[in-house]
């Protein structure tokens, strides 16, 4: 199978992508190994601030209907073996798809954070969690305890309970060499208070005004209330981590330490609980980027490709969009992939000027502005060393060529 | 049990049925349904067992990445249930061959 | 400008294991990569350390060599390399192939190697995969296996332990001379200042050389493996094909061959993925157009393995060997260049060399050492009179100029 264009990953960063490269005329192949496009949208649902719900599944249906309008072939159970320069996909039913540009959106996965016990059924990611109960309606478990604090901890809480799963309560992961500064109080009071938007007004009235400051920061750990404090429907709890998992073939309880301001376990208590959603963080998947200039980037949540201001990688009409780039929303996401789309249509000679890429290119930089929820808080940051580091590419590029025009 | 039916936000749940069989038995499901998903709704947890100990394993990462779900799907090998529909008629099978004794789920 | 004794273009296993040798001489050694260490060869290849392959002679000499390294390797290098010598296999499917193997296994033996013929019931006692059709196998404990990126790693941060420095994403773009004599090299991302440079660019080597007018004779053979979900641990050690080996003697039998140079070879991570290799092709720096060498290597991985054909493959991959054409690597200082060492071209054998290799670069620098006696073998002159053009591609081709037995062995 031959077309322009070939996305790997049917996301709202691949989606979009091939709808602003398939809407101004150019050939679109999107290959997905799940059964239907949408990717970790699907399951997304919250409340955004003055624009009311976010429902990823709609989202996703009508970004997958406009793909299909404008000519985009999709093929989702496709899992890819691999891909190879100039663009070739070679999938797992025998076939290749090659295409003269290639995105690549393949997105994040979690971290793995191993607590004693993890591997009984019953415990889960908690972007597994999501999905079931959001997307498939289906209840992870009826009291379930959730171990790490981020934006995406947070909200999957909040949707288990709207969702009439008791949440026993948000816990902090105990110490070990896995769970680094996620086990640490003050780092989650910090992290907490950073996420200026987000739903868990709570603890955000509560902590935004301590948590800012340093010495109020230790005073907040310090008098933080060992029952946690309520939040939409659940406990947040600083003062609290979970030691181990346990149960006779599924999780029947979890084993809960009560800890000091550093994180150290004290006394310990065991609850009862059906299911254990473990968040570790987000890592955006590289294995497709191998032959790209990658560099690790701890502010966009791991190792990421050096991309082009039009999303184009090392490795020419190679592009990349979404959270393979760095850890950030459908939104920032959506836009990096309509940039994407744009450029490979304009650099098809299908759209006419700059400006269309410059719009999208805005575009991308107004998601991030406006954004509610902040994965990683020195994003910013993160995406500034990427661009430093890619135009210091492009120097020794130009210096290599200059070079070999004197030789 | 675990369906969601009610939702304060999400519309009605999609009512057209499926039915399926795991290990033997059968269970009914929801059109749209991921294996995994249909299984958990009918309270089924363990997917799988273990190669080193034949200890259960059930639904983890959710996304294809841990391999922790895949199950045998009307003869083919290892396909992973979070990532695969459900379909009215499928004939699934756990796999692990040091699978424990006496692990029965639900 | 950065300062360096010893600038090592190429941080594949090859690369590092000289970085190291020279770091424990005290050389302060810089390693280049045009990208990072395992990104090219290093990082695409099976895990086998196979000896009952080689040929008699310099080859096997070299291979039983660096096989006895990596008896202490481990402990030198402090870190695991997950190097296992489970012992390796090679399977025979036909009579025809049997007989041969029978006399190869005599000749083997003469030469040191361990090797003893199996009937078909023991082989599969020994690999209960095995198709029913198998009639026997040849046997060495000698065989081993290693973890390639494990390996690749461990030399690097041994090298670096010994104040080595590397630099990736670092294409040389020029190594410059005075009178002769190496002066500089400079990359994509700037020059270090160093009177010696050692080429370990794998099969990229001949395009290092030619930016000093050094005719390296390397060229890439390409190769494909299928890398399988994690199965429960089946596969003892490694396992190889007999026909290459029976094929290259055998000629009237090459119709039963397959296409892209496709031979047998399995051998499980201690993950538990399967790696099913494995084609030997001439296609220059092509990566793609792979889908046909696939099926063409599931097909014949399946006929002797039957289970393999409901096993999930999870990803391929593809990566470049440096051929020379008698398959043995290159380790001479370049001609009319003071301070220019090759090092490249061990075709499918750069695990089993891996240790070796840096040893041989350190006795070519020193003058003298345990391996020194070797190099007089491994000259760029022994190609001078002769050159080495790749074959058309096609069954009868590749085995008139397979210098190996297997691939990756």
């Amino acid at each position: 199978m031959i077309s322009d264009v070939v996305v790997i990953g049917a996301g709202p960063a691949g989606l979009s992508a091939a709808v602003a490269a398939a809407e101004a005329g150019a050939s679109v192949v999107v290959i997905d190994e799940n059964p239907r496009p949408g990717g970790k949208l699907l399951g997304q649902l919250h409340e955004e601030p003055g624009t009311g719900w976010w429902i990823g599944a709609e989202i996703s249906k009508s970004l997958a209907k406009r793909a299909e309008e404008a000519g985009v072939r999709i093929l989702s159970n496709r899992q890819v073996w691999n891909l190879s320069p100039k663009w070739e996909v070679a999938l797992d039913n025998g076939e290749s798809v090659c295409g003269e540009y290639a995105v690549v959106a393949t997105g994040a996965a979690e971290r793995p954070l191993p607590i004693p016990g993890w591997s009984l059924p019953g415990v889960m990611a908690i972007g597994a969690a999501q999905t079931l109960t959001n997307y498939y309606r289906v209840r992870p478990g009826d009291r379930v305890a959730v171990v790490g604090m981020d934006p995406l901890s947070l909200t999957v809480a909040h949707e288990l309970s709207m969702a009439g799963a008791d949440v026993v309560g948000i816990y902090l992961p105990s110490k070990s060499v896995f769970a680094g500064s996620q086990a640490d109080p003050d780092r989650n009071l910090e992290y907490l208070a950073g996420m200026s938007d987000l739903a868990p007004n709570a603890l955000l009235r509560w902590g935004g005004r301590l948590a800012s400051n340093r010495a109020l920061r230790n005073l907040a750990l310090t008098f933080f209330p060992t029952s946690g404090i309520p939040l939409m429907g659940t406990k947040l709890n600083l003062r609290k981590s979970i030691v181990s998992i346990g149960g006779d073939e599924r999780v029947q309880h979890v084993e809960i330490a009560t800890i000091d301001k550093h994180g150290n376990p004290g006394k310990t208590r065991t609850v009862d609980v059906d299911c254990v959603c473990i968040s570790g963080g987000l890592y955006p998947v590289q294995e497709l980027t191998r032959d790209c200039e990658l560099v690790r980037i701890d502010q966009l949540g791991g190792t990421v490709p050096l991309y082009s201001p039009e999303m184009e990688t090392s490795q020419s009409n190679l592009f990349v969009a979404g959270n393979v780039t760095g850890i950030e929303g459908a939104k920032i996401a959506m836009a990096q992939g309509t940039l994407a789309g744009t450029a490979i249509a304009s650099r098809l000679g299908r759209i006419q000027g700059k400006d269309a890429v410059d719009q999208a290119a805005e575009a991308v930089r107004s998601a991030r502005k406006s954004s509610a929820i902040t994965f990683m808080p020195d994003i910013d940051e993160g995406r500034r060393i990427a661009e430093d580091l890619w135009l210091q590419l492009e120097r020794e590029k130009s210096m290599t060529q200059k070079d070999e025009s004197y030789a | 049990m675990k369906r969601i039916s009610e939702h304060p936000v999400l519309g009605p749940l999609e009512e057209e049925e499926i039915g399926f069989e795991f290990d033997g038995q059968s269970y009914r499901g929801i059109k749209g349904d991921s294996i995994a998903a249909a299984l958990l709704a009918n309270g089924v947890r363990t997917l799988r067992y273990s190669n080193r100990d034949g200890e259960p394993r059930g639904i983890y990462c959710g996304i294809g990445h841990c391999y922790e779900c895949r199950m045998t799907v009307n003869g083919v090998q290892s396909v992973r249930a979070c990532i695969t529909q459900a379909c009215d008629g499928d004939v699934l099978e756990s796999q692990g061959e040091n699978r424990r004794e006496g692990s029965n789920d639900f | 400008m950065k300062t360096a004794d010893a600038v090592v273009i190429g941080a594949g296993v090859s690369g590092s294991s000289i970085a190291f040798r020279l770091a424990q001489l005290g050389l302060k050694v810089v390693i280049v990569d045009k990208n990072g260490p395992g990104s090219g060869a290093s990082g695409a290849c099976d895990k086998a350390i196979f000896m009952q392959s080689k040929r008699p002679g310099l080859h096997m000499e070299l291979a039983m060599a660096s096989r006895r390294m990596y008896n202490t390797l481990e402990s030198e290098l402090e870190q695991s390399v997950e190097f296992e010598s489970d012992g390796g296999m090679v399977v025979i499917e036909t009579p025809r192939h049997m007989e041969f193997m029978k006399d190869f296994i005599e000749k083997q033996r003469n030469a040191g190697i361990s090797v003893s013929l199996i009937d078909g019931d023991a082989a599969r006692e020994a690999q209960p995969f095995l198709a029913p059709h198998i009639l026997g196998a040849s046997f060495s404990p000698d065989d081993a296996d290693v973890n390639p990126l494990a390996l690749n790693t461990a030399f690097f941060r041994a090298a670096r332990r010994h104040g080595s420095v590397l630099q990736t994403h670092s294409e040389v773009i020029a190594v410059n001379t005075e009178r002769g004599k190496v002066t500089s090299v400079d990359t994509t991302r700037g020059s270090i200042s160093t009177e010696l440079v050692i080429n370990a660019a794998g099969p990229f080597a001949k395009s290092v050389g030619a930016l000093s007018n050094i005719d390296i004779p390397v060229q890439p053979r390409r190769g494909t493996i299928l890398i399988s979900e994690s199965v429960p641990k089946k596969v003892r050690g490694c396992v190889l094909d007999a026909q290459y080996i029976a094929s290259k003697h055998l000629r009237s039998d090459n119709d039963d061959a397959p296409p892209y140079g496709v031979g047998f070879s399995l051998g499980q991570t201690v993950s538990g993925n399967l790696l099913i290799g494995g084609s030997r092709e001439f296609a220059g720096f092509d990566k793609g157009n792979t889908q046909d060498v696939i099926a063409t290597i599931a097909r014949h991985a399946a006929r002797i393995a039957p289970e393999l054909a409901s096993t999930r493959i999870i990803r391929t991959m593809t990566g470049f060997r440096p051929y020379t054409g008698d398959g043995l690597p290159i380790i001479d200082w370049a001609p009319e260049t003071d301070g220019y060492i090759i090092a490249a071209g061990h075709e499918g054998d750069g695990l089993a060399l891996a240790p070796l290799t840096g040893q041989l670069v350190a006795d070519l620098l020193k003058g003298d050492g345990p391996t020194h006696h070797f190099l007089c073998g491994l000259t760029l002159g022994r190609f001078a009179t002769q050159k080495t053009e790749a074959p058309a591609d096609g069954p009868s081709n590749i085995i008139n100029a397979a210098p190996q037995l297997h691939a990756n062995a």
